[in-house]
C-alpha cells in the first residue's frame, strides 16, 4: 500500500522530468534549427545587400556574373561561406542568412537577407584612391553608428576561390580596420584627454620649450620631428605641431600622476602593462582589438615614447574612430558601431534591426570639449581642403613600425556638422614622400560620401 | 501565421493530408489507450474486491483499506499500516491474502499477535473478527459494515487513544 | 476479461490504421523504384499485427493495452528501420520484433506470480552471476559483445531486468534482518549492494559508461524507495549521508573518467565539427533538416552517418518523419510506462519492479535522444523498441513483459497451513 504509492510517487516524478526535459529539447531544436542548419555541407543562403541595394554577397558569385573585381573592396570584410576567413559579416552571420526555417524547410527562393549600412560606392572609390599603395579605411557616423566606409588593403577577391591563396600578400584575409596596429602620434588624442581630464583647463596654461630634441628626467634624449626645434608652446600648438619634447614634458610634470593617465586610458580600452584581459569590441559577430600600451615609469624613455603612440603601444583603426564619437558628441561617451542594418528572413519578415548603442563613459564632457575645440583649430588651421565650407577636427600620425625602417601614415577626426556626422580613420602602410596623402584620401573619403549621402 | 501559409501552398496536397492524417491518428490511437488502460484499471480494481473478499481494517476513529495482497502491520515509519503504540513492535506481522481469504503472521512480535483473543503465530482471519497486536485492537470488517463506536470512556478506549496514527 | 471488448477492437482498429497511414506516407513521399519494392514491407507489418492480435486473443489475460501498445510500437519501428537509405524490409529487424514479443510473454509469464519469482531470487542472482562471468570470459578483452558466428549479443543487456528483479526484493524483504554484532542489517540489502558493485565495476572496467546511468537509475530508484516514507517524516540523515555519498562517487567518476570520457563531457561539437563532435552535428542538422513534417522516408542524409539506426535514430526518424512524428513515437513510449499509473499494481514487489522498469526505459530514453541533441554527453546507447540491436530489443521486450505482470499479477500463495494449500487451478478459477 504505502510501498505501492510511494512506487507510484516515484513514477509520476520520473516521467514529469523526463517530459520536461523533452519538452526543454522540442523548444532547443525548433529555436536553433538556423544555427544547426548553418554548418551543414550545403545550405541555400541569401544575399547581403549595402545601403543601396548593391549586392555584397551572391552565394552563386561567378567571374562571369560580376566584374572580375567587383568584390575585391570587401572581401576580408563581408568575406563569403567558404570557411576560409572567420572573422568575416557572412562567416559571422550565416544563420542569419540561411533561406531556412524549421517550418518551412530550406527554400532556395526565400528571402533570407542581410541589409549593411556599408556605401559600397564610396568604398570602392576610397579604395582605389589608394593606388598602389596598402592601408585601411574606416568611416561611420558617430551619432547612429553606422559604418559607411570600412576596407582594409591589400584584400582578397572571394571570385578568385582561394586558388592563388599562396600567392596573396601576407595579411590579405584579414580586415586590418579590427586589427592592432602602431599609432603615432593619434595617441595624443588619448594624452591630451587624461590632461584635461586630471588637470582640467590649467593644462591650457602649461607652457614648454622644444629645442628639437629634450633630455628626459631618466637622461634619454626625445626627438622631435622638426629639428630645429618649435620654441615655446602650448597644448593647442604642441598638439598642431605633434611635438613630441612638449609631450615628454607634460608627461613628467608633476601635476599628475602615471596613475592618472592609467586611469583615463583604461577607461578609453586600453590595456595596460599586459595586465588582465584583452578586450575586444564586437559588434554583429566581428571582432575588433581595443588598444594597448605599457607604462612603467613616467621619467622613463619607453613610457612617454608609448604615450606618444610609439613604442609598445597598439591601437585598431576602429577604436581610434570610436573614440572620436565621445570628442565629436562632447559627451565622453563612444557611440558603438555597426554593420548590419537589419536582416530579414525566409518569409521576408524583418527579423533584427540595429539600434544604437552606446559604450561606457570615457571622459568628462568638459574634457570632451576641450580635446574637440583643440582638433577642430589643428583641423582649421591645416585641413580646411578636406570637406570645403566644413569645419573637421583631425589629428595626423606617423607610426613607425619593423624597428623604424617602414613609417605608416594615419589620419583620424571627425566632421563637425550635425547634418553630416562622420568620424573616419584611415592608414596608409610604409608611406614616402611624394606619395599619395592621407589628407588627400580623406578628402575623397568626406567628398565623395557627403555626395552619396545626400543623393 | 505567414509561414505557416506558405507551407501549407508548397506542400503537395496528398503529402499534406497524409501527413496530417498520420498525426491525428496517432493520436486517436494514444487516446484510445488511455481510455482503454482506465477502464482496465477499473476492472482490475473489480478484481482486486474478489480476491481481497472487500474488507478493511477499522480501529474506532480510522478505517485501513487494504489495498495489496501483503500488509505489514508495525511501528516503523515504513509500515503499511502504522500503530504508534509502544506495545507493537516495529515489524509486528503481515496480512496476506489469498483465494479471498486473510492471513495474518505473526513476525517475532514482542506484544503477540491475537486472532479473537487467541494468541497465533500464523492464523486465517475471517471477516468480522478481532484482531489485536500488543494493546492495539482492530476489527477485519466488510467496507459496506456500518462504523460501530463503541461507548465514550471505557477502559479500551482510554488505552487506544493516540496510541495509533493513520498515515 | 472480455467486457472491455469493444475499446480493444476499437484500438486495435486504430493501430492498424495507423500503421497503414505510415504505409500511405511511404508510398507518396518515399523513395522507391517501383511500388513493388513497398509489398514485403506491408505484408511484414500487417502480419506482425495480426499475428501478434491472434496470439493475445488465444491466449486470456487480464489486460491488454500493453500488448496493443507493443504490437503499435514494434511496427512503427519496423516501418522506421526499412526505410533507412532507401525501402526495403529489414528482415534483421523483423526477427529482433518478433524476438521483443517472445521476450514479452517469457517476462510476463515469469514475474507475473510475484511470491514465485521472490523464492527464486538465488536463480536470479545466479543468472547475474552467470552473465558477468560470459562478460568476463566470452568477450575477448575489455569488450561488451560476445560474437558467434554473424550474431553479436551484449549480455549487459540481460543484466538489466535481472537487476531490477533482485532490486524490487530487497526492498520487499525489507523488515526481514538479521543481528551481526550490534547491527540489524538486511541480508538482501548487503547482497543488493554486493551486486552493484559487482555490476558496476565491471561496466567501469569494460568501459560501457553509457549503460553505468541506466543501472544508476535503477539502483536510485530502489534507494529512494528505501530510504523516503510519504507524508510522514523523511529520514534526513540519511538522504543527506546518500547525498554526500552520491556527490562524492560524482566527483571521484568525474575525476578519474578515462580520457576519452572526459573529452565527450567537454566537447564543444561544433567547433570539431568533422572529428569527435561528427554524429551529435550531422544528428542535430539532420533534425533542422527535416523540420515539423520531415524530408520523407528515405530521403534522407543521415543514413550515411555511423549508428544512425541505434544511437542517434531519434535523429535519422526526425529527418525522415519530422519532429512531430518522432515526438509523437516518444509520447507513445511514454503512455506505456503511464498505463501503471491507471492500473496501480497490488503489492509491493510489482510496485517497486514497475518503478525499476520505468527507470530503466526512461534513463535509456533521455540518454539516447538527450545525448545525441547534445543536451548532454552522448552515449552509445538504444533507443527502446526504436533502435535496431537484437539484444537491446529482447531486453526491453522482456521489461515490457514485467510491466504487464505488474498490472495483471497472479495472486497465489503458497502458504503452508495445513489442509489450506492452493493450486494453481482453484486459484484461477477464484480469479474468474
Amino acid at each position: 500500500m504505502k510501498s505501492i504509492r510511494r512506487g507510484q510517487h516515484l513514477i509520476t516524478i520520473m516521467l514529469l522530468v523526463f517530459l520536461a526535459g523533452f519538452g526543454y529539447l522540442l523548444y532547443r531544436l525548433q529555436h536553433n534549427a538556423g544555427f544547426y542548419i548553418s554548418h551543414a555541407k550545403s545550405t541555400p543562403l541569401g544575399y547581403v545587400y549595402d545601403r543601396k541595394g548593391e549586392i555584397l554577397f551572391d552565394p552563386e558569385a561567378t567571374a562571369g556574373k560580376y566584374d572580375a573585381d567587383y568584390f575585391i573592396d570587401i572581401g576580408n570584410l563581408i568575406g563569403d561561406n567558404s570557411k576560409q576567413m572567420t572573422n568575416t559579416l557572412v562567416a559571422q552571420n550565416l544563420p542569419a542568412l540561411t533561406n531556412y526555417s524549421f517550418t518551412l524547410g530550406e527554400r532556395s527562393d526565400g528571402h533570407a537577407a542581410i541589409y549593411c549600412t556599408l556605401d559600397h560606392e564610396v568604398n570602392r572609390k576610397v579604395y582605389d584612391a589608394f593606388g598602389a599603395k596598402d592601408g585601411c579605411a574606416v568611416a561611420y557616423n558617430y551619432k547612429t553608428g553606422e559604418i559607411y566606409v570600412c576596407f582594409s588593403k591589400p584584400s582578397v577577391n572571394i571570385l578568385d576561390g582561394y586558388s592563388n591563396i599562396e600567392s596573396l600578400p601576407e595579411g590579405s584575409l584579414l580586415c586590418t580596420v579590427f586589427s592592432p596596429t602602431v599609432p603615432g602620434s593619434m595617441q595624443k588624442i588619448a594624452t591630451t584627454a587624461a590632461a584635461f581630464e586630471t588637470m582640467g583647463n590649467a593644462v591650457l596654461d602649461k607652457r614648454y620649450a622644444c629645442a628639437g630634441s629634450y633630455t628626459n628626467l631618466g637622461g634619454q634624449v626625445i626627438r622631435c620631428h622638426a629639428a630645429v626645434g618649435h620654441g615655446e608652446q602650448g597644448l593647442s600648438e604642441a598638439f598642431a605641431n605633434s611635438c613630441n619634447p612638449f609631450f615628454a614634458q607634460l608627461v613628467e610634470d608633476p601635476a599628475w600622476t602615471l596613475d592618472d593617465i592609467a586611469g583615463v586610458y583604461r577607461k578609453m580600452g586600453y590595456r595596460i602593462n599586459n595586465e588582465g584581459e584583452q578586450t575586444y569590441l564586437e559588434f554583429d559577430g566581428l571582432s575588433a582589438y581595443t588598444a594597448s600600451t605599457t607604462l612603467i615609469d613616467k621619467t622613463d624613455f619607453n613610457t612617454q615614447w608609448g604615450c606618444m603612440g610609439q613604442g609598445m603601444t597598439l591601437v585598431s583603426p576602429l577604436q581610434m574612430m570610436v573614440w572620436q564619437s565621445a570628442i565629436a558628441n562632447t559627451t565622453g561617451i563612444s557611440t558603438l558601431p555597426y554593420l548590419i542594418g537589419h536582416t530579414t528572413t525566409v518569409t521576408g519578415k524583418t527579423a533584427q534591426t540595429a539600434s544604437t548603442a552606446f559604450g561606457e563613459a570615457m571622459f568628462s564632457e568638459q574634457t570632451a570639449a576641450s580635446v574637440r575645440e583643440i582638433m577642430l583649430e589643428n583641423g582649421r588651421g591645416h585641413y580646411a581642403e578636406l570637406l570645403p565650407g566644413t569645419d573637421v577636427g583631425v589629428k595626423s600620425g606617423t607610426a613607425q613600425v619593423e624597428n623604424g625602417d617602414k613609417e605608416n601614415s594615419l589620419l583620424t577626426g571627425f566632421v563637425d556638422d550635425p547634418a553630416f556626422p562622420v568620424a573616419f580613420c584611415i592608414r596608409i602602410d610604409d608611406r614616402k614622400s611624394g606619395e599619395v596623402t592621407t589628407s588627400q584620401i580623406a578628402a575623397v573619403l568626406l567628398q565623395e560620401l557627403k555626395a552619396s549621402l545626400n543623393e | 501565421m505567414s509561414e505557416l501559409l506558405d507551407l501549407i501552398t508548397s506542400l503537395k496536397a496528398a503529402d499534406l493530408i497524409l501527413c496530417a492524417a498520420a498525426v491525428v491518428i496517432l493520436d486517436l490511437f494514444a487516446l484510445s489507450i488511455i481510455i482503454m488502460a482506465s477502464r482496465e484499471g477499473k476492472l482490475c480494481k473489480k478484481r482486486w474486491q474478489k480476491v481481497s473478499a472487500g474488507v478493511e481494517l477499522r480501529l474506532p476513529d480510522a478505517d485501513f483499506p487494504l489495498e495489496a495482497d501483503e500488509i505489514l502491520l508495525g511501528r516503523h515509519i515504513s509500515a503499511d499500516i502504522r500503530l504508534t503504540d509502544p506495545s507493537v513492535s516495529r515489524y509486528h506481522a503481515v496480512m496476506t491474502v489469498s483465494r479471498g481469504q486473510w492471513i495474518i503472521t505473526d513476525l517475532d512480535s514482542k506484544g503477540g499477535t491475537f486472532v479473537d483473543g487467541r494468541r497465533v503465530h500464523q492464523s486465517v482471519v475471517p471477516p468480522g473478527s478481532s484482531l489485536r497486536l500488543g494493546n492495539v485492537e482492530l476489527y477485519l470488517v466488510h467496507q459496506s459494515t456500518p462504523h460501530r463506536r463503541p461507548a465514550a470512556g471505557t477502559e479500551a478506549v482510554r488505552r487506544r487513544k493516540g496510541g495509533h496514527r493513520r498515515v | 476479461m472480455f467486457k472491455n471488448g469493444l475499446s480493444y477492437a476499437g484500438s486495435i482498429l486504430l493501430m492498424l490504421i495507423a500503421h497503414a497511414a505510415m504505409l500511405g506516407i511511404v508510398l507518396v513521399r518515399g523513395s522507391y523504384t517501383t511500388p513493388m519494392d513497398l509489398v514485403p514491407l506491408v505484408l511484414a507489418v500487417l502480419g506482425l499485427d495480426l499475428a501478434g492480435i491472434i496470439a493475445a486473443a488465444l491466449y486470456r489475460q487480464m489486460t491488454y493495452t500493453l500488448d496493443i501498445m507493443l504490437l503499435t510500437i514494434l511496427g512503427m519501428s519496423l516501418i522506421y528501420q526499412s526505410c533507412f537509405g532507401g525501402i526495403g524490409l529489414s528482415l534483421k529487424h523483423l526477427i529482433t520484433c518478433i524476438a521483443a514479443l517472445v521476450a514479452c510473454e517469457i517476462g510476463f509469464l515469469l514475474t507475473r506470480n510475484h511470491e514465485w519469482i521472490r523464492r527464486h531470487k538465488p536463480w536470479i542472482y545466479g543468472i547475474i552471476g552467470v552473465l558477468v562471468l560470459a562478460i568476463l570470459f566470452l568477450t575477448g578483452g575489455r569488450s561488451m559483445w560476445i560474437n558467434i558466428g554473424s550474431f553479436s549479443l551484449q549480455p549487459s543487456e540481460f543484466i538489466k531486468p535481472c537487476y531490477i528483479l533482485i532490486c524490487a526484493a530487497s526492498i520487499v524483504e525489507l523488515h526481514k534482518k538479521i543481528k551481526i554484532l550490534f547491527f540489524y542489517v538486511s541480508v538482501d540489502t548487503l547482497c543488493l549492494c554486493g551486486a552493484t558493485v559487482l555490476i558496476f565495476g565491471l561496466q567501469w572496467w569494460c568501459r560501457d559508461l553509457g549503460s553505468l546511468p541506466t543501472f544508476a537509475a535503477i539502483f536510485g530508484c530502489a534507494l529512494v524507495c528505501r530510504l523516503c516514507y510519504p507524508r510522514a517524516k523523511i529520514n534526513k540523515p540519511a538522504i543527506a549521508a546518500m547525498c554526500i555519498g552520491g556527490g562524492m562517487l560524482a566527483m571521484a567518476a568525474w575525476t578519474l573518467a578515462p580520457a576519452y570520457v572526459q573529452d565527450r563531457l567537454h566537447v564543444d561539437i561544433w567547433a570539431d565539427q568533422y572529428g569527435s563532435g561528427y554524429q551529435q552535428c550531422q544528428a542535430l542538422i539532420g533534425i533542422a533538416r527535416g523540420g515539423w513534417l520531415g524530408a520523407g522516408p528515405g530521403q534522407g542524409y543521415l543514413h550515411n552517418v555511423f549508428a544512425h539506426e541505434s544511437d542517434i535514430v531519434f535523429s535519422t526518424i526526425s529527418e525522415e518523419w519530422g519532429l512531430l512524428y518522432a515526438g509523437l513515437t516518444v509520447v507513445i513510449l511514454l503512455i506505456m510506462l503511464t498505463t501503471t499509473l491507471m492500473n496501480p499494481p497490488k503489492n509491493y514487489y510489482h510496485a517497486m519492479m514497475a518503478a525499476g522498469v520505468t527507470a530503466a526505459f526512461l534513463a535509456q530514453m533521455a540518454l539516447n535522444i538527450f545525448g545525441s541533441c547534445n543536451l548532454i554527453p552522448f552515449t552509445g546507447v538504444t533507443l527502446p523498441f526504436i533502435s535496431m540491436g537484437g539484444s537491446s530489443m529482447m531486453t526491453c521486450g522482456f521489461l515490457v513483459g514485467m510491466l504487464k505482470a505488474a498490472q495483471s499479477p497472479l495472486f497465489h500463495h503458497e502458504i503452508k497451513m495445513g489442509r489450506k494449500k492452493t493450486t494453481r487451478k482453484t486459484e484461477r478459477r477464484a480469479q474468474a
